[in-house]
């Protein structure tokens, strides 16, 4: 099993896949960073022509202040925008590949089938992760250049005691950011996922492919239509400060598992030779 | 021939970028700390004399009160207090205030009046309740910008903080927790003076 998750894995990460995604990734985090950085040049220059010192005092604060999951800006929503693409782009399509190649039949006269599937489930899942977590690293190590001393100083910031979640990051800024790239890391996962679960119906690689992008830009735009107590439950909001982590990451979890299921059941009963 | 691939394999080009890129990294962030100046903050006590921008002040320590107390304290009603104008009157939300009794002093030609006093603890940041604070202003009351050398007025500044914003629980202990009246050099940011007036 651990051989072919394996095998499964190297072949999602060697794929051109992956490092388009990564590209996409560090194109959308790189545009934010640049529309930070010309904000800060223009108000230095704006401080230096007036003289008024008090706008200094945005520049006191700590690494949320910049970082994508508490910074609010448009810049900062192109991320969102593509997560879809980022995250099938290394390894959604594989299987519906897999099958159009016949690379399946090989592999499932070697292996049990059911363990195909949940290798390529696993390693969907993991490559989908791992791209959509790495920009939002990076993301924080920029942020933290531009606040190398984490002072707490709460006013002018986006964090506050409104949920028992922020308190958390408040007193916890780096175990928060760890768990905040956890849900990152199971959200991409999971919106990978669903290029797998297409796969099971589908029979165009656009379909396949594009899938998760039109899902992400739904959850994006419906939240309006809604009233704002259930906004948390959109991966906009709950992808940010402004959720309850542990809520959310139940949900994601169990999302994980009902697709797995509903992947792998289906998928078994298939005839592959 | 020397095969330049099996010398160089693949996840050793990786793990050299990453060590590269992390070794990068560590540079521009030593860099960053020696250029921005660390935050100094300096904690002082509630009574204690505080020297700021060429004042000298001394915060008394603070008193929390709920909304009904506060009413009959000055004796007015919901339509005068700045945080139920904001809110709403009928707004279904609690509002909490804080007074603190300033002395302020001045004792240099060249002076940096703060712009307004935060108060703030690690959680909450209170509003400033400007009907209220305008309303009970002594008579001999100067604004601290008009103060000459050697002048000195004293006023009760007050503040609140509403539950819209703040975690239940939170709230319930609010009274509780610290607070500080926190004065910044905005010039340089180089140091803050925090006074703690309440716990």
């Amino acid at each position: 099993m651990l051989k072919i998750i394996k095998m499964e894995l190297k072949r999602g990460f060697n794929s051109i896949g992956t490092i388009l995604s990564l590209l996409i990734g560090f194109a959308c985090i790189g545009y934010k960073n640049y529309i930070l950085i010309s904000h800060d040049i223009h108000m230095d220059d704006l401080i230096e022509k007036s003289g008024d010192t008090s706008y200094y005092m945005f520049n006191k604060g700590n690494f949320y202040n910049r970082w994508i999951v508490a910074y609010i800006d448009p810049s900062m929503l192109y991320l969102f925008y593509f997560l879809g693409i980022i995250v099938a782009l290394p390894y959604g399509i594989s299987y519906y590949n897999d099958r159009k190649r016949g690379i399946i039949k090989n592999i499932c006269t070697r292996v049990d089938k059911s363990k195909y599937l949940k290798a390529k489930f696993a390693s969907v899942f993991i490559t989908g992760g791992t791209v959509a977590v790495i920009p939002v690293f990076i993301d924080l190590l920029i942020s933290k250049l531009a606040y190398p001393y984490d002072f707490i100083n709460i006013s002018g910031t986006a964090l506050c005691g409104r949920t028992k979640w922020l308190i958390f990051i408040i007193d916890h800024m780096y175990i928060a950011a760890f768990l905040f790239l956890v849900l990152w890391f199971i959200f991409g996962g999971l919106l990978a996922s669903i290029s797998l679960l297409v796969s099971i119906i589908a029979d165009n690689i656009f379909t396949i492919q594009l899938t998760p992008f039109f899902i992400m830009l739904f959850l994006f735009y419906i939240p309006t239509y809604f009233p704002v107590k259930y906004n948390k439950y959109f991966p906009y909001y709950f992808l940010r400060i402004h959720n309850d982590y542990i809520p959310t990451i139940i949900l994601l979890v169990i999302s994980s598992i009902a697709f797995f299921l509903i992947y792998t059941n289906i998928e078994k009963r298939k005839d592959v030779l | 021939m020397i095969n330049l691939r099996k010398i160089f394999k693949k996840s050793h080009i990786i793990v050299t970028l990453i060590l590269i890129f992390f070794i990068c990294y560590t540079i521009a962030f030593i860099n960053a700390r020696h250029k921005e100046a660390k935050p100094r903050v300096k904690y002082h006590k509630a009574d204690e004399l505080v020297e700021y921008g060429g004042y000298e002040y001394t915060f008394e320590k603070s008193t929390m009160y709920t909304t009904k107390e506060i009413m009959d304290k000055y004796g007015v009603d919901k339509n005068s207090l700045t945080a139920y104008t904001i809110l709403s009157i009928d707004s279904k939300y609690d509002a909490k205030f804080m007074i603190t009794r300033i002395h302020c002093k001045r004792v240099s030609e060249e002076v940096n009046p703060p712009e307004f006093y935060e108060f703030e603890n690690r959680y909450v940041i209170c509003c400033p309740e400007m009907q209220l604070t305008k309303l009970n202003l002594p008579k001999d009351y100067k604004k601290v910008k008009e103060l000459k050398v050697g002048e000195e007025t004293t006023w009760d500044e007050i503040a609140y903080i509403n539950n819209c914003n703040i975690d239940k629980d939170l709230w319930k202990k609010l009274d509780k927790q610290t607070f500080y009246i926190q004065l910044s050099d905005y010039e340089g940011h180089e140091y803050m003076d925090r006074i703690r007036v309440l716990n």
